[in-house]
C-alpha cells in the first residue's frame, strides 16, 4: 500500500525514519535527474542528492506540511550546488560522459529516435555549456517538470526573471543547435 | 520552433541514480538519527547530573541538621510506634511533620537546591519525551481526507 505524501511527510516530521525512507525512495530518481543536469559530474550529482536528503531530514520540522515537498527538496539541492560553485570559484562544465540513450525515461517511437537522436545529443552538450542560472531553470522546468511559479519560489527569484532566463536559455540552445546542424 | 525545443528539452537523456544511492541515503539518515538521539540523551544526562549535584550538597547538610534515628531498626521501631497509636494522633502528627518538612525545605534548601530540582525536573520531562513512543497513527483530518484518494 502506497501512502499519501502528506502522511509520509507528517510522520517523517515527527521522526519516523521509515516514512522518510519512503520519501527518499520516491523522490531520489527525480531529484537525481535534476541535479545531474546541473552538476559537474556523476560523483557530484550523487553527493548533492545525498546531502540534500540528509539536510531535509534534519530540517524537516521547519517544513510547512501544506507546501509541496519536491520544490523544497529541489531548493536545498540547488543551494548546495550554488555553494559548490561558489567554493570552486569557477563554473565547471558538465562532464556527464556516460549518458545512456537507452536509459532515457521518455520512450519515443523509432522514427522519433532517428529524427531526434542527433539533435538531443547536441542539445545535451549545449545545456552543459549553459551558465549556471540558465541551466538551473532548464533542469527545474524540463527535468523536474515544475511550473514557472514553483521555479520562482524555489530559486527565490521573480517570476519574470524565470521567464527571461528560460527564454534566453532556449534562444541560446536554438542557436547552438542550428550552428551545429549547419556545420554537420 | 519553441514547441519543438520544449519537446526536445523534456526528452533529454539522463542516467538513472546508481542502485546503491537510495540505501546509502537511508543508512546515513538512520546514522544521523542515532547520533542525534545520543546527543540528546547526553544533554539530558548532563542536566540530570547537574540537578543531582546541586541537590546533593544542601540535602546532606539538611539531613545532618535533623535528629533522625541513627540506625535502620530504630527508625522502623519509631514508625511502628506511630502506627500503633490511634489514627487521629497519627494523622495530626503526620500533617505536623509535613508542615515542618515544608518549612525545613523552604528555610534550609538554598537557591542551588531549587536550581537542582528544576534541572532534574526538566531532564525528567525531556527524558520522558524521548523515551515515550509516539503514535504515528494520529494524523490530522486533512491528511486522512487526502489519503482516501491515494491509498
Amino acid at each position: 500500500m502506497e501512502l499519501n505524501e502528506g502522511i509520509l511527510i507528517h510522520c517523517a516530521r515527527h521522526g519516523d525514519i521509515d516514512a522518510f525512507e519512503q520519501l527518499v525512495a520516491r523522490y531520489t530518481p527525480k531529484l537525481y535527474r535534476v541535479v545531474q543536469r546541473m552538476a559537474a559530474n556523476t560523483s557530484q550529482a550523487e553527493d548533492i542528492t545525498q546531502e540534500a536528503f540528509l539536510r531535509v531530514w534534519q530540517t524537516l520540522s521547519r517544513f510547512q506540511e501544506d507546501a509541496d515537498f519536491f520544490p523544497y527538496l529541489a531548493k536545498i539541492a540547488t543551494n548546495l550546488l550554488y555553494d559548490e560553485w561558489r567554493r570552486s570559484k569557477r563554473y565547471v562544465f558538465n562532464q556527464l560522459e556516460n549518458i545512456d540513450e537507452t536509459m532515457s525515461v521518455t520512450t519515443p517511437t523509432p522514427e522519433q529516435v532517428a529524427e531526434n537522436a542527433e539533435r538531443r545529443k547536441i542539445l545535451v552538450q549545449a545545456v552543459c555549456a549553459l551558465p549556471p542560472a540558465y541551466r538551473t531553470v532548464i533542469a527545474l522546468r524540463y527535468d523536474a517538470e515544475m511550473s514557472y511559479q514553483q521555479i520562482a519560489e524555489t530559486l527565490d527569484i521573480p517570476l519574470n526573471t524565470v521567464r527571461t532566463h528560460l527564454h534566453r536559455a532556449k534562444a541560446y540552445l536554438q542557436k547552438f543547435l542550428e550552428e551545429r546542424l549547419n556545420d554537420g | 520552433m519553441t514547441d519543438d525545443m520544449d519537446r526536445l528539452l523534456s526528452q533529454l537523456p539522463y542516467t538513472p541514480p546508481p542502485p546503491d544511492l537510495i540505501p546509502r541515503i537511508c543508512r546515513l539518515a538512520r546514522a544521523r538519527q542515532r547520533r542525534n538521539q545520543r546527543l540528546r540523551l547526553t544533554f539530558i544526562g548532563f542536566f540530570a547530573l547537574s540537578g543531582v549535584w546541586f541537590i546533593a550538597i544542601p540535602l546532606l547538610q539538611w539531613s545532618y541538621s535533623l535528629s533522625l534515628p541513627a540506625s535502620g531498626p530504630q527508625l522502623l521501631l519509631e514508625i511502628g510506634k506511630i502506627a500503633l497509636n490511634d489514627m487521629e494522633t497519627s494523622l495530626a502528627l503526620g500533617l505536623q511533620n509535613l508542615t515542618m518538612y515544608q518549612q525545613e525545605v523552604i528555610t534550609q534548601f538554598g537557591v542551588l537546591a531549587f536550581l537542582g530540582l528544576s534541572l532534574l525536573m526538566v531532564s525528567t520531562l525531556l527524558g520522558l519525551n524521548q523515551l515515550l513512543p509516539r503514535s504515528s497513527l494520529t494524523y490530522p483530518s486533512s491528511y486522512l481526507r487526502n489519503a482516501k484518494g491515494d491509498v
